[in-house]
């Protein structure tokens, strides 16, 4: 298999957001293609959340243009309604940065669950309940009964970030967009996190381990300002600020070698680099 | 000048948070307390401010305990030991615009009133590096690093001795952050300030060049030297990489 042949999953070229008079996006580019591990980085309010919610055309209100904006074959620009609830959640799995405000207060976290994969699988009862076991195990929570009978607050953050990453993978998405998903975690549960993360879009096949479904692994798209995350997670990374896609690179040439002053401040913050 | 915890015992509800701590903070120390979600940080942060009372166990300011200092001794400590929060959008009263929200202090501790206040707030406010226009806005019409400049400024004005934060910069973007550290380091620096931070970012200890002490279980560790417990964080950050999956490869010519 030639990587080279794969149609990317997504292709955008020359995206503009604006909110009323605000432009948020400006002329941003991004290719991802299967069994990549790609991070967008940026300060706050450099239009990097704003880039993930665009894939899912989640962006109430603003005017996007765009010369392509493809994801997962679908042209966002022509999609419609049914398209593109098939896409949330189908196609692309959505991490949020804060899982108790994602989750249903009031829904056990297996209704979550067998609700997320009704909206877009087709299986038999005894397939959805033997599915519901392999994804606890695949985001490596323990006592599978307890957990799916709880309800959110009755789990740790920790352990919500888990299920809010089950949620994501419950219909075998091709992509995972991750939105900060460790940020409201303490540094060893952010790793833990990072390093699941990192396992279940690595490239190439499943584990034959745990896993039944045939097809490859997601790809991932790590919206986040932490660098050490970022490094640990992604293999290349997009550096927005103000809206315009500043530098791009592999981990391995931003460290070593940052060009746009928001890349050295981003990893000098990180500890990454000397602060001057 | 010294604040000093001994032998503090604490339990919330069930929960054993602090096992015979023992901690001192004078003016001029810049230390960060570390450790996981848990270990008992926040806990012995609030007992040094006279905000929690231990289970057992004391903490002294100038040789006197916390809670049998008087009412004149009290106002006298927390005049001098400031506290700097997380959320600095919280800390500060949304209804007040800035100037009246730095002056409230100087008015409670007898300092300052009229033109010799308001100077003292603009110097405040310069000494932060925050433009003096800015004290006519309200808190929601400032960014969250100025919203954090202004609640040290409301700090500063009481002349401190120490300075005691939680997470002061956690709520900022890493960038902004960075700046603050910068802003916290100078000033201790300059107005020979105690500072004691508690936080999860392994790099702002380095920034502010603070030692690190570790806590973990409730209990305080052994000091270690800012640079070693940064060079720890990345080494187990880099085993996440290490033991998750292969490498893609890296000269890939499609990045765009």
């Amino acid at each position: 298999m030639k990587p080279l042949a794969d149609p990317p999953l997504v292709d955008v070229r020359g995206l503009t957001v604006r909110y009323g008079d605000t432009t948020v996006l400006q002329d941003v580019a991004l290719t991802l293609h299967p069994g990549e591990r790609v991070a967008v980085v940026g300060a706050s309010g450099s239009g990097k959340t704003t880039l993930g919610r665009t894939l899912l055309c989640l962006t109430p209100g603003a005017r996007v243009s765009a010369q392509v904006l493809t994801v997962c074959g679908l042209d966002l620009l022509r999609a419609k309604p049914s398209e593109l609830r098939s896409l949330r959640g189908g196609g692309v799995g959505f991490v949020f940065q804060d899982a108790l405000a994602t989750l249903d207060p009031l829904q056990r976290i297996g209704s979550a669950l067998r609700e997320a994969m009704a909206a877009h699988l087709t299986q038999t009862r005894a397939q959805a309940e033997a599915r519901l076991l392999h994804l606890l195990a695949e985001v490596e929570l323990p006592e599978p009964e307890r957990m799916l009978a709880a309800y959110p607050h009755e789990i740790s953050g920790g352990q919500r970030q888990r299920v809010g990453l089950a949620l994501a993978l419950c219909a075998e998405p091709s992509l995972i967009v991750a939105d900060e998903p460790t940020s409201a975690l303490d540094p060893p549960l952010a790793r833990g996190l990072a390093a699941l993360l990192r396992r279940l879009c690595s490239p190439g096949p499943p584990d034959t381990a745990t896993a039944p479904p045939s097809k490859a692994r997601p790809a991932l798209l790590l919206i986040s300002h932490d660098m050490q995350l970022v490094r640990a997670t992604c293999d290349r990374a997009l550096v927005l600020a103000a809206g315009r896609l500043v530098e791009t690179g592999t981990l391995g040439r931003l460290l070593a070698d940052p060009q746009h002053e928001v890349t050295r401040a981003l990893l000098q913050a990180a500890g990454l680099a000397e602060v001057a | 000048m010294s604040l000093q915890a001994a032998g503090l015992h604490l339990t919330l509800g069930a929960r054993v948070v602090l096992r015979g701590v023992d901690f001192a903070l004078a003016p001029g120390d810049r230390v960060c307390l570390v450790g996981d979600s848990g270990s008992g940080k926040t806990s012995l942060l609030r007992c040094l401010l006279g905000l929690q009372a231990a289970d057992r166990g004391t903490v002294t300011w100038q040789g006197r305990e916390l809670r049998h200092l008087d009412r004149r001794e009290r106002l006298a400590f927390r005049r001098a030991v400031q506290p700097v929060f997380q959320n600095p959008a919280a800390s500060l009263p949304p209804r007040m615009r800035v100037a009246t929200a730095l002056l409230e202090p100087l008015t409670i501790h007898g300092l300052a009133h009229g033109s010799e206040a308001r100077q003292r707030i603009e110097a405040a406010l310069r000494r932060v590096e925050l433009d003096v226009s800015l004290a006519e806005r309200f808190p929601h019409q400032l960014s969250g690093g100025q919203q954090q400049r202004v609640a040290l400024a409301r700090a500063l004005l009481l002349e401190p001795r120490l300075l005691l934060a939680d997470e002061p910069t956690s709520a900022l973007d890493p960038v902004v952050a960075l700046a603050v550290a910068g802003l916290l380091r100078k000033l201790c620096e300059d107005l020979g300030l105690g500072l004691l931070v508690v936080t999860h970012d392994a790099a702002l200890p380095q920034h502010l060049g603070a030692r690190v002490v570790r806590m973990a279980d409730g209990e305080v560790g052994e000091a270690m030297a800012a640079a070693a417990w940064a060079a720890t964080e990345r080494a187990a950050w880099q085993t996440v990489q290490a033991t998750a999956g292969s490498q893609c490869p890296t000269s890939d010519p499609r990045s765009t």
